[in-house]
């Protein structure tokens, strides 16, 4: 049983010519909630659409619990819960058979569906078709759906977005209680101060590459500012990028 | 079967099934109209002597409604599968842990279900309906034999493998162009060009059997090349 829950190697993604990830390597231990940064376009989504099989890499290899990912053999997004870009539903139909149809595909038992509603904070929504929720309403469905077939690895592109504070106060709450319970949680968010809040290891992308996967801890050791000023001396070229 | 119970699920066949039912309705008021056309002192004996039969009515409504189920198809076609794999729904449908290629025939599977059995109330129900109303009001100059049942269970049948195969090719053309308006573009002029003999099936069945068998089999190696393509896809 390796400790390891993803570890990229050397990946490189091309895009009609264009490299947009060159050379990466990152490594996310189990049970982690891993905080990936970068300014618009550095490759997050890439990175995670590459991690989920979405995409596959040009060059190097991502393994997944030890494994490496191969896109023929889908098995291994069993083990992952995905929100990424925009999520998108079944929209004439409600949020529970929404979460049933999810669990069909992944061949996971209906059991967990009323707890997992009422844990992202849409209980009360009966059959009310989700062409009427609201944007956060729809994030918090997306989240629900991420994890309603309990995987291992959580893949969160911009999981916020969209939510009211005390949306994000709860979803921030779900997430750590999730990592609690040996989740691996691998985010991307443009919002700085929720990754400080919620993250264990961060790491920054930047010209395609992660230049540093820190753990949170000791940034907040070196800059008393917080990761905002981290983030910031990165971008401009410090703290050994 | 598991995968066609989750796209009938997820589809959300209202809409299409409204405008089924306002194809019905328009067939059945032409299917009266034209059984009206003998009465009137039109001078036009051709058009009196096609509408005097029941065969003659019903080759013509058939062809209108072969224009407009292939059209109601591939319309289908392009919300059910070519929208939802060009746009942000293909992450979703890509992150199952299922085969790509056998989403693409469940999708197909589920349009081509639909469009079939609507259509095929609309033809032969429609032609039921329309003699049952007949015996009453006695439009139609003509004796009813068994042999016309018959006749019309074949030719709405063929006419329905016939829609399917114009529906998986104009889906399947528009799919590979990324557009809604080349999917039923397409449907129009394959139908266009197959509304002649159909209107004569009566005089010519064995060649629009012919050609329904020609489009399902290149609807069906079309839809092959989009599953492929599916499977290829990175998003």
């Amino acid at each position: 049983m390796t400790n390891t829950a993803v570890e990229i190697c050397n990946l490189t993604k091309v895009f009609d010519g264009k490299e947009v990830l060159r050379g990466c390597n990152l490594t996310v231990q189990s049970g982690t909630i891993y905080g990936l940064l970068g300014a618009n376009g550095a490759g997050k989504t890439t990175m995670f659409k590459l991690i989920t099989g979405l995409l596959s890499p040009t060059a190097g290899n991502i393994k997944v619990q030890g494994k490496t990912l191969s896109i023929d053999k889908k098995d291994f997004l069993r083990k992952m819960g995905i929100l990424i870009e925009t999520p998108v539903f079944y929209d004439h139909l409600s949020a529970r058979e929404n979460l049933e149809i999810h669990l069909s595909y992944m061949e996971h038992s209906f059991g967990k569906i009323e707890q997992v509603l009422e844990m992202v904070g849409l209980g009360d929504t009966g059959k009310q078709p989700v062409s009427k929720f609201s944007l956060g309403m729809k994030q918090r469905l997306a989240i629900g759906r991420a994890i309603s077939h309990s995987p291992q690895i959580l893949i969160l592109d911009e999981p916020i977005n969209g939510l009211d504070p005390m949306g994000i106060r709860q979803i921030r709450n779900l997430f750590l209680s999730l990592a609690k319970d040996g989740m691996t949680l691998l985010i991307s968010s443009h919002i700085l101060s929720e990754i400080e809040h919620i993250a264990d290891v961060v790491g920054v992308l930047t010209n395609g590459n992660v230049v540093q996967e820190v753990a949170l801890s000791e940034i907040k050791k070196q800059y008393p500012n917080g990761l905002e000023e981290y983030f910031f001396q990165i971008m401009s070229g410090g703290a050994g990028a | 079967m598991n995968m066609l119970k989750l796209e009938l699920k997820k589809t959300n066949i209202k809409p299409y099934f409204l405008s089924a039912i306002a194809i019905f309705v328009c067939i059945m008021g032409l299917t009266y109209i034209l059984a009206w056309v003998p009465h009137l002192d039109s001078g036009d004996k051709n058009a009196a002597i096609l509408f005097s039969t029941y065969q003659g009515i019903a080759a013509i409504c058939n062809a209108i409604a072969l224009m407009s189920f292939s059209i109601l198809a591939s319309a289908m076609g392009y919300r059910y599968l070519t929208k939802e794999y060009c746009g942000v729904g293909a992450i979703l449908l890509f992150s199952y842990p299922i085969n790509r290629k056998s989403v693409v025939w469940a999708k197909a599977a589920v349009i081509l279900l639909f469009i079939s059995t609507t259509m095929f109330l609309t033809e032969y129900g429609g032609f039921l309906i329309f003699i049952g109303t007949d015996s009453v009001l006695q439009m139609v100059n003509d004796t009813l034999a068994l042999g016309d049942f018959m006749l019309a269970f074949r030719n709405a049948l063929v006419l329905v493998c016939l829609a399917d195969g114009i529906a998986l090719c104009a889906i399947s053309i528009g799919f590979i162009k990324k557009s809604n308006s080349v999917t039923i573009i397409s449907a129009v002029i394959l139908s266009m060009l197959l509304i002649n003999p159909v209107a004569a099936i009566n005089e010519q069945f064995l060649p629009v059997l012919f050609l329904a068998a020609a489009a399902l089999t290149g609807g069906i190696l079309l839809t092959l090349n989009v599953s492929h393509k599916v499977n290829r896809m990175e998003i």
